[in-house]
């Protein structure tokens, strides 16, 4: 391996334009290469960055370009494909969320990391967010007790009329608000209290047609935990995404949102006193190489560099996302079955670590 | 060219923004829905001594510009800092339509003759010029509710700042420095949370005495990568800066932010929010001892 860390981005739409920056930005890791298939967008990439080679094809760059990492920032429906190709050229991959249209689709990749030890990671960059990051040590922690019961929620005020393009269709980007927004949060609760066994979802799609606009999920773990997520991208009021969590658990209730972290305990516990906490962003903040879209970004990226260098864990792996990806699954099954229980398969069941 | 306000009112409590909770956000915003009361504010605020006052592109900006164009004191006498382009109306789009057609929708704005020639063909939807031409034709189609105002500078967006330093784009820098001073006449400035990143980087590449805005605090709340490379930036790179953020969102005390500003040499100006006519009178008094400070110096 190199001593800067080679990075690759396959599609430079959004997402891609902050991981090509952010590749640059944090040390030790820099830009190699970009891969778009929107000739007007590899000219304008000429410009910003006239000595970074930009293809339309991934396989062309990937064969002309020696790489160490990659970002792959394409519709989720080519992630796998791109993914595995990626691997085999002995890449570590840093994936777009959500890994794949279903958990089956993944399962080669998940068996292509194990044996080659590439790391894998999934862009849910909200598990590396100052709060809720610190939400979730203190439920690791047993401050609160054993959680009771959580209600998630995703809301922005976005999407009002029927769209053009992968995001409205399904077949590509494997649904609409749940699986684009709301599995943010599906995965925090996955992350924080674990894979839950059952799942029940109802969905409406009012102003998308094709894709559902809101979504209300239920969900059960093992030991009567019980839990919900309203998650929509058509709600006034909203103009950044907001994600938030509260656990109401045996010693208290913890609320996490993208600004702050309350928590109230009914008996002290660790460091925290009895009755309020109040942690906001400000408090918990510490520096970031770049704040290109969010620090969350950044702290993520510089994650997935330190663990392509052996130095760190990669907490949001690709196995990881594989179980989360399961339960929007079976939480899409049961909105197909009018809201039935779907009972989550034991094989996507990961301990919480 | 430098900007002369030395106080500049900002523009979040009006647009919803609040870095500290986004639910008190929404309520400040749902005060500030009525242009009066924006007005009402920016007019209290000037006669504290805030001479300048920060507008982002938002979609509401229009009805702030032509309310201000109505008030004789304020249209004679504030000076605007735009902020541009209103990100979070662009990451929505590309959320919802993807990049490409963002900017193409966004290129609609612009009236038959700018679309031809900025080679968006009628009806296509394609669009087929360089990247300077396309900025250049954003940020027209962005500055038009302001056309006639006393615009002092316009301010790149820090997403796009910082994206522009990582990505090490000295063409695209030089050139909106160009634009912004040649076609609108107006001070160019740069807005960013990666003061580390993007001031060494304009330094490499030689840009002189740029206007940067760029957060300080003592909580050290967004000063990336950390508190002291932005200090010492701030001492060896000479530039006209102007604080944000002081207040860190809120979580620091008006006299601590004075405090720590003062320490600094270098704070041309500070950028702050304020939220009613008693908070943007007290802040102005507390933050004016910085900079009023700065200018006797």
């Amino acid at each position: 391996m190199s001593a800067s860390i080679r990075c690759g981005v396959i599609g430079f739409g959004k997402m891609g334009m902050l991981h090509a920056s952010l590749a640059n930005a944090i040390e030790g890791s820099r830009l190699a290469a970009i891969c778009e298939p929107n000739r007007t967008v590899r000219n304008w990439f000429g410009t910003l960055s006239s000595d970074v080679p930009a293809y339309q094809d991934y396989a062309e760059m990937l064969e002309a370009v020696p790489l160490d990492a990659v970002f792959i920032c394409t519709p989720p429906a080519s992630h796998i494909e791109i993914a595995t190709a990626c691997v085999r050229k002995g890449c570590h991959v840093l994936i777009e969320k959500p890994v794949s249209l279903t958990a089956e689709a993944a399962r080669p990749l998940v068996e292509l990391l194990k044996q080659t030890g590439k790391i894998g990671m999934v862009g849910y960059m909200m598990r590396y967010a100052d709060t809720f990051s610190k939400a979730r040590d203190i439920v690791r922690q047993g401050v609160l007790g054993r959680v009771l019961a959580c209600r998630g929620a995703t809301k922005v005020s976005q999407n009002y009329k029927a769209g053009k393009g992968w995001r409205y269709s399904r077949k590509e980007s494997g649904g609409g608000v749940l699986i684009a927004q709301g599995i943010h949060a599906v995965d925090l609760m996955c992350w924080m209290i674990g894979t839950p066994r059952s799942v029940n979802l109802r969905s409406n799609s009012h102003y998308s047609g094709t894709v559902e606009d809101f979504a209300q999920a239920l969900f059960s773990w093992t030991g009567n935990t019980i839990g919900s997520l309203d998650s929509s991208w058509s709600v006034d009021g909203h103009r950044l995404l907001m994600t938030s969590l509260e656990l109401t658990c045996e010693n208290g209730t913890l609320t996490v949102d993208d600004d702050t972290v309350r928590l109230f305990l009914r008996k002290e516990s660790g460091k925290y006193p009895e009755g309020w906490t109040s942690l906001s962003k400000p408090e918990l903040s510490i520096g970031v190489s770049a704040d290109i879209g969010g620090p969350l970004y950044t702290r993520q990226d510089e994650a997935f560099i330190r663990a392509v260098r052996g130095n760190g864990e990669n907490e949001s792996d690709v196995r990881s996302a594989w179980s989360t990806q399961h339960v929007i699954d079976c939480l899409y099954t049961s909105a197909d079955e009018n809201g039935a229980t779907v009972e989550v398969n034991k094989e996507y069941d990961l301990a919480v670590r | 060219m430098q900007i002369r306000d030395k106080l500049i009112l900002g523009h979040n409590q009006f647009f919803g923004v609040n870095h500290l909770s986004s639910a008190r956000g929404v309520a400040t915003e749902q005060y500030f829905s009525s242009t009066e009361n924006v007005i009402s504010l920016v007019r209290t605020a000037y006669r504290a001594g805030v001479t300048g006052l920060m507008l982002s592109t938002h979609e509401r900006a229009r009805a702030i510009a032509d309310a201000i164009r109505s008030d004789s004191e304020l249209s004679s006498n504030l000076r605007l800092h735009i902020l541009l382009p209103y990100m979070a109306k662009y990451v929505r789009m590309a959320n919802e339509r993807g990049a490409i057609s963002m900017l193409e929708e966004t290129l609609k704005q612009a009236t038959w003759a700018e679309r031809l020639a900025i080679g968006l063909k009628a009806g296509t939807g394609v669009i087929t010029k360089d990247l300077p031409t396309i900025l250049a034709a954003l940020t027209t189609i962005e500055l038009l509710p302001f056309k006639g105002l006393n615009v002092q500078s316009v301010f790149l967006h820090n997403s796009l700042t910082d994206m522009l330093a990582a990505l090490r784009s000295a063409e695209v820098v030089k050139f909106f420095v160009k634009n912004i001073e040649e076609e609108h006449g107006a001070c160019p400035a740069f807005c960013t949370l990666s003061a580390g990143l993007t001031m060494s980087y304009f330094r490499d590449i030689g840009l002189e005495a740029p206007v940067i805005m760029a957060p300080f605090n003592p909580a050290g709340f967004q000063m990336n990568p950390s508190r002291e490379r932005c200090e010492q930036l701030l001492e060896e790179y000479p530039c006209q800066m102007v604080a944000m953020s002081v207040l860190a969102a809120g979580h620091v005390k008006p006299a601590d932010a004075a405090r720590y500003l003062s320490s600094l040499a270098g704070i041309d100006s500070i950028i702050f929010g304020a939220s009613s006519p008693g908070h943007v009178t007290e802040l102005s008094s507390v933050l004016g001892t910085v900079v009023n400070r700065t200018v006797t110096q």
